[in-house]
Order: structure tokens, then sequence, then C-alpha cells
């Protein structure tokens, strides 16, 4: 991708974050880009560093949390030194972030067009009658009806969907070049989901804005997304693009979300979906072998040694594994565990320590 | 969907602010009613003081000490609720003393108000290390005995109507402190608070714009609370001879004049103990109502 389409370059992104006298290391050297017009949806599951990588880029994690990049550019203008003030002007006005729950993320005091306006005039030098008529037309545009007396009304008496074409638009409302949604339908019913999202993805072809979409629903990226980047233990384990990772994932945990995702149609009655078992470790200290190790089913000694470091793959994909990337090493079989190998897998799994902490 | 009035053309709901919706409920909670009613009546009272009694009521006059009330043998409306030891017209004492308990009460805890609310939101808003020093002075200022400390500072600095309204103020503010934490602890969690830094709000902004009015409904009740609890510390201050001084009037110092006749006019024990006795009760009832009509999400 050349340079000067270019929104968002984060190269090398770690954070930090002492508990307890431990270091916990919940995003390890990310690297995400994020062009002009492109949708790239960060995947993984709860606790891989999703949420908290969005945060990092956002300049929002708790001042305890420390965030250290190679690189951390907004449109080559590099993040890592802006200095709170610069970080004020930036957010809302040129990256805009959309919640995961509507519900909470509206403040309850305020009348709906009064914390749009205040948006607007923060970053804006415009009267209030014109951030009023901006407000309102935005309201349309995501689809409210009677946007007018939306303006005059207050959170709670907003639907759950509502209430999110509300943050879409109050993300909106400044132009800016990078909106981040982070979960942005989790909270919502799988019908208003789609809505939802297919106004996201008008919105954003619309406007040809740069959209990091953070989600853990496989679902939702494959109708959205330009790229994937999908994280495990904080770490990138694959990049590709939305076809090419769901149709053929290289990294056996993209694999196994994969597979168990079930397709109408495809999926038979009766018939076991797939699943990862274990859960996610916690991420303390360095890492001494692939952080994915402990439930890998084609894990080997090698995977034990040492860490994986990421590597090129064909068609400018990425992926951390050593396996081939023919997908000749793979077999669907081990993910759907008959229920006596569960029981005995399960059993060595639980004999792999945890680490301490 | 009490809160909401359907408008005739296109059925979108009128919208009514948080604090109208409080309002509204509080009218339709009883204890509101009784309580607000006589707490109104009191600062009338206090307000219209002069124009309710002909008589001053520090003007004494010897020869007609201890006239007993209308009701008694040998009283007269000439003074219906009859005179001190020193003449002075008890009716006339009642009302004025309600001006001091009254102003003494809501300007002490405007200070302690003050004081606890900023104490609270920046523990709760920072945590950390100001958390810390900040709980640190809460838990000292628990371990103080209020009444000892207030008599401390007023038997060595001496007794002034401000001095007693600074020291009660300057120790009063625990309960405010404590609230205001935790609910600002809450509040810190909560994504709009998130949201308003994503939109670029400064940390002054987001405090006064986004957390104050957010937590004024316990702030009302503890408002409330501390008001009853200030006037019953000022009694109890001058009952002990320390609170105010005359030739200015309190109800407690009309008890701490009275205590010598509790056996043979008991009356005059009783008359400004049951003014007390109302008055908290009635800021009790209403401190109550506010707590019932603005619940946590009493928003919705």
């Amino acid at each position: 991708m050349p340079n000067d389409t270019q929104i968002l370059n984060v190269q090398g992104l770690s954070v930090q974050i002492p508990v307890h006298g431990s270091m916990l290391r919940p995003v390890r050297d990310v690297n995400l880009e994020v062009g002009r017009g492109e949708t790239v949806a960060v995947v993984g599951e709860s606790g891989c560093g999703k949420s908290l990588t969005a945060l990092a880029i956002m300049g929002l994690l708790p001042r305890q949390a420390m965030v250290q990049s190679d690189a951390l550019r907004l449109n080559s203008e590099s993040l890592a030194q802006a200095s709170p003030k610069r970080w004020r002007q930036l957010r809302g006005d040129q990256i805009a972030m959309i919640f995961q729950d509507p519900m909470t993320a509206l403040d309850p005091c305020y009348r709906i067009g009064n914390q749009m306006c205040e948006i607007l005039q923060q970053h804006r030098k415009i009267s209030r009658t014109d951030a009023m008529a901006r407000s309102r037309d935005l309201l349309g545009k995501v689809g409210i009806p009677a946007p007018e007396e939306r303006l005059k009304q207050y959170p709670h008496q907003l639907s759950g969907g509502l209430r999110q074409r509300v943050m879409i638009a109050m993300a909106l409302l400044c132009e800016p070049e990078l909106i981040i949604a982070d979960e942005p339908t989790t909270a919502l019913d799988v019908t208003i989901q789609a809505q939802i999202l297919r106004l996201l993805r008008d919105i954003q072809q619309e406007t040809n804005i740069g959209l990091l979409l953070i989600t853990h629903d496989l679902g939702v990226v494959a109708g959205m997304a330009d790229r994937i980047v999908v994280m495990y233990g904080g770490q990138v384990v694959e990049v590709g693009t939305c076809d090419q990772v769901l149709a053929q994932p290289l990294h056996p945990y993209t694999e196994g979300l994969v597979r168990s995702i079930p397709v109408p149609g495809e999926t038979e009655q009766g018939e076991t979906l797939g699943y990862i078992p274990g859960i996610v470790p916690r991420q303390v200290g360095e890492l001494s072998a692939c952080g994915f190790v402990d439930r890998c089913p084609y894990a080997t000694d090698i995977c034990h040694a040492k860490s994986i470091p990421m590597r090129d793959a064909d068609n400018a994909r990425l992926m951390r594994c050593i396996l081939p990337t023919d997908g000749s090493a793979r077999d669907p079989a081990v993910w759907v565990l008959p229920d006596e190998t569960t029981a005995q897998g399960a059993a060595t799994h639980g004999s792999t320590p945890c680490p301490k902490f | 969907m009490n809160n909401m009035t359907t408008s005739a053309q296109d059925g979108a709901p009128v919208s009514l602010s948080p604090g109208r919706i409080a309002l509204r409920r509080a009218f339709r909670h009883g204890g509101f009613w009784i309580g607000g009613t006589i707490i109104l009546a009191i600062i009338l009272i206090a307000i219209f003081a002069p124009l309710l009694t002909p008589y001053d009521p520090s003007v004494q006059s010897l020869s007609k000490g201890f006239v007993p009330p209308v009701w008694a043998k040998d009283g007269s409306w000439l003074h219906p609720l009859g005179t001190d030891n020193l003449g002075r017209d008890y009716l006339a004492r009642l009302l004025y003393g309600a001006r001091i308990s009254l102003g003494l009460a809501l300007l002490t805890v405007i200070i302690s108000g003050t004081i606890g609310t900023a104490m609270g939101i920046t523990a709760g808003y920072w945590g950390g290390w100001p958390d810390m020093i900040i709980n640190f002075f809460i838990t000292v200022r628990l371990t103080l005995p209020v009444v000892l400390v207030a008599l401390v500072v007023v038997a060595l600095i001496g007794s002034s109507l401000w001095l007693l309204i600074l020291v009660i103020g300057l120790l009063l503010w625990d309960r405010f402190a404590i609230v205001v934490r935790s609910a600002t602890q809450q509040l810190a969690q909560r994504e709009y608070i998130t949201s308003a830094r994503a939109i670029g709000s400064s940390t002054p902004r987001i405090l006064f714009r986004e957390i104050l009015p957010n937590i004024t409904g316990p702030l009302v009740v503890v408002a409330s609370i501390e008001i009853a609890h200030a006037i019953l510390l000022e009694a109890a201050l001058s009952f002990l001879g320390l609170g105010v001084q005359p030739p200015d009037v309190s109800w407690g110092l009309m008890v701490a004049e009275a205590k010598a006749q509790l056996l043979f006019r008991p009356w005059m024990i009783a008359i400004p103990g049951a003014a007390l006795v109302l008055l908290i009760f009635a800021i009790n009832l209403v401190g109550d109502a506010l707590r019932d009509v603005t619940t946590p999400e009493g928003k919705a």
C-alpha cells in the first residue's frame, strides 16, 4: 500500500501493566496499518489484547499502563511524542471511537443534541445553531427517524440500536480520518447488528475514512473487512485479506476460529462443531515458546522451544507459525474431537502447567 | 413511561430533563410534601420573623419575667408563649432563633459540601496516591469526636457565630467525601467518561460537566442529612454554653437557658425542643424522599 494513503501506521506497539509486582504484557509488538477507505478487522477471543490495542492507539490507557512503540503515526504525524493537548485536539476530530456498549457510552444527564454540539464546539469554531443543524443532518444520515425530536431527547429514551446510531453519528461529526469501532455490535441483538454493520460500511465507503473494526465475531468480519488481523495472546498471529483468511486460514488459531463457526446450509444437524480447548493464558514475562502452543493441535518440539517470529506467507500474507503455508499439514479432524479424546485431551492440557503469577 | 407524554403529531416522546423527572416524582412522594411544607414554613418564619411578632427577642423587661404561656393559668395573648426569666418574649425568641439555626446549618453545609465534594472527586477520579492521602484524611477525621474538637476549638479561640460555622463546616465534610468518592469511582468506570476523553474533553471539563452533574443525586441526599446534623451539633454546642452566645438566640441556646426551669416551667424547654424535633424530622423526611426519587437509575 502506498504511503500517502496510509492513515494509521502502528509498528511494534507493546503495552505493559504492572500488577501486584509482576508485569502483565497484554499487547506485544503489534503492527497495524489502516489505509484510506480501508476496513481492517482485528479479530481474536476475549483477553487477547484487541481492545487494549485500540485504547493504546487512542492514548486512552490508564497511566499505570506503559505503552511503547517503534512508530505510532496518524497521517504521518507521530503520536508517540504528542502532548496531552495535541491528543485532545486529535481525539474526536481526526480519530473517533465507537464503543461497545451504547447503553453506557452516552451521558444520561444531557440531551442527545447537547452531547453532539459539545463535540463540534470543542473542535470547531461553530455557532450553536449551526452545530445543532449539523447534528440533526448526521442523525438523519445514520438513519434515525425524526432527528429533530431525537436531539431533544435523553439517552434513556432511545433503544440500544438507536443509541449506537447516535454514537456513530457522534463519531462522524468532525469528519474524522479514522474511526475505531470497539465491538460496535456486541451489545445489540442480531437483527440490529446487521443494520448497524451495514450502516457503518455504507458510511465508511461514502466518506472514504479508515475503519479499524475490533471484534470477536468472524461473521461480522466476513461482510465488512478488507483485511483481517488475527490476534492471540497479545500478538498478531496472522494478517491477510478477508477472503484469504476466512477461506484458507494459515495459523492454527485462525483455523480453529474458522472451524468453530456454524455455516447455515453446510453444517449438518447433529454435527459437532470444532472448538479450541483451553483459555487464553495470562500474558506475563517474555515468551519462551509459541504463545498458542498449549492449545495448538499441531504443536511440535520447536513450538515449545522458542517464540515464533512473524514470517511472510504467500500472497503478501503474514503468519506467526512454522507450519507449511500450503495447507498440507492440516487435518480438520483435529478440531472435532470425539468425546473420549476430548476427555483425554483435556487431561493432557490440564497437565500442561499454567503460567504462575 | 410516566416521564413521557406523547405528542399529538408524530408519536415522538417529549423529553424532560432528569432533574425535572426527579422533581415530578418528588411531588408524588408523601414524605416530600409533609417535610417540604414544614421546612418551607420554618424558612418563611425565619425570613419574616420581624413581621410576625412585635417584640424584639433580646429586649429585657425584668418586671415581666416568667409570664406563663397562653394555655396556662394567668397566661395572656400578649405573650402567647410567655416570657423567659429576663422578661423576653418567648415567641419572638423562637421565631428569631429559627434564623440562626437554619442559616448556620446552610452555611455549614456549603462549606463542608465544597470541601468533601472536592476531596471525594479527586480521590475517586484519580485513585492511586491522591486517593490514599485523602483516605488518610477521612480516616483521621472519622477518629476525631466532633463535639470534643468543636468544644476545644471554641474554648481555645472563643465563641462567635462565624467561628462556630467555620468549625462545624470544617468538621462535617467526611460523609460528603466518602459518598462522592465512591460515586465518582463508579462513574469513572463508565464508558461515557472514556467516551468523553475519546472526543477530546479536558480533565476539568470531564470533572465538572460529566461527573458532577451525575452525582448530584447522592450529593443532595447527603446535604440534607448533614443539614440536620449541623443543626443538632449547633444545638448541642449551644446547650453546653460554647455555641451561639447571647444576645444572639438559637433553639439550642433556648433549651440550654431553660434547663434550670425544667421542673417548674417545663414548657420553656419543651417549646424549642419541639421546634428542633419538628425541623430535624422534616429535613429527614425530605432527605428520605430525595433518596427515593434520585436512585442511581432514577434517570431512566
